[in-house]
């Protein structure tokens, strides 16, 4: 469908307001002569960018376990979402181990939260983040959200290249 | 909230031959539309010089499909694809001080097909294409609650693309943790001052 530029007054505002706009880009094209965008290439230096960032996506087990562990709430758009799904994750990993197998004393009486996480492979993702975690650390750890919230974060912000946030560093 | 917009948007281009505006679609990439940039593109851009010159589409696509937060789009016109872009919802954070770390949509990539620019091809064939790119941009910032904020690395080349497109982009200057040395925009609200 073709249009040729219409004169202000015969066309609907709506329709006015797009060609308004369309003339705003194309001035702006014009001042740049052409060039293409924005955007860098990280096609053949993609497996050194994520070796710089601790991103090992050629690991077929890591994106495997991504894959099983993570893949539905990787597919969700908010950050937030993200963390809070984590979040109840391991808690109900916790609950789950809990329910099986030990009491809450036993749980609150060991030293480290990570091996109340039954699946091998989820513990050792979160372990270097979780093992000095004390006894009371883990009452603050499971009752509040922001301190696995920040685990969580930083977990994916790791994975991503992002800087870790400070409140959950030890 | 609504995450996503409607899609396919109709959109205007401007054909330069005879100063035509034309009806275009925005779209979700498809395979056709990385097989068009493979087919016709690549050729056109091989040994051009241009900044996307190694860029590959198809690439893109995969890596997208493996990373959260990241989102393909294309400009489809006359059944040919004029414009492809590469977004990051998710992963990227603003930059500047005043809104830092507030969320925003990061276009990772964002090309014009090689006959709509003058170097290569002089008329070029449409106009439009990359406005209505980072146009579509802010609309998905807004459609996910980032009130339209969005950032880019902008090629040496399109700076001046950038400084007049009116969408409040504010010019950070060279971004010392990008390789290149490309300079950084970033869409500055100033309700958050």
């Amino acid at each position: 469908m073709t249009q040729s530029i219409p004169a202000q007054s015969k066309a609907t505002p709506d329709k006015a307001a797009h060609h308004q706009r369309l003339l705003e880009l194309v001035e702006a094209e014009d001042a740049a002569n052409g060039e293409v965008g924005c955007g860098r290439e990280l096609g053949k230096g993609l497996s050194e960018y994520f070796s710089t960032h601790g991103v090992a996506l050629d690991d077929e087990p890591l994106k495997s376990l991504l894959r099983e562990h993570l893949g539905p709430i990787l597919m969700e758009p908010d950050f937030d979402s993200i963390t809070t799904q984590i979040q109840r994750r391991l808690e109900s990993l916790v609950v789950q181990t809990l329910d099986g197998s030990s009491s809450s004393a036993s749980l609150l009486d060991s030293s480290t939260v990570a091996e109340h996480i039954p699946t091998q492979e989820v513990r050792e993702l979160f372990q270097s983040q979780l093992a000095d975690f004390s006894n009371s650390h883990f009452e603050t750890f499971v009752l509040k959200s922001e301190p696995l919230k920040a685990c969580a974060l930083n977990f994916m912000n790791g994975r991503m290249g992002i800087p870790a946030i400070d409140s959950c560093s030890k | 909230m609504d995450l996503f917009i409607p899609l396919n948007r109709i959109i205007q281009l401007l054909q330069v031959q005879d100063q035509q505006i034309v009806d275009a679609i925005l779209t979700e990439v498809t395979d056709k539309h990385l097989e068009d940039a493979k087919t016709f593109w690549e050729p056109i851009l091989a040994g051009s010089g241009q900044d996307d010159e190694y860029w590959n589409w198809v690439s893109k696509s995969r890596r997208a499909k493996l990373l959260p937060g990241d989102e393909l789009y294309a400009i489809e016109c006359e059944g040919i694809t004029q414009g492809l872009l590469m977004l990051d919802v998710l992963k990227k954070r603003c930059q500047i001080e005043s809104q830092l770390r507030r969320r925003l949509v990061y276009i990772s990539a964002l090309a014009t097909a090689p006959w709509n620019r003058p170097l290569i091809t002089n008329p070029p064939t449409y106009k439009g294409v990359r406005g209505n790119l980072v146009d579509f941009a802010i609309a998905r910032s807004h459609a996910l609650g980032y009130q339209g904020r969005i950032g880019l690395h902008a090629l040496p080349g399109a700076l001046g693309f950038y400084r007049k497109l009116r969408v409040g982009l504010l010019n950070c200057g060279p971004d010392p943790e990008e390789p290149d040395n490309l300079v950084y925009f970033e869409t500055l609200r100033i309700d958050d001052l």
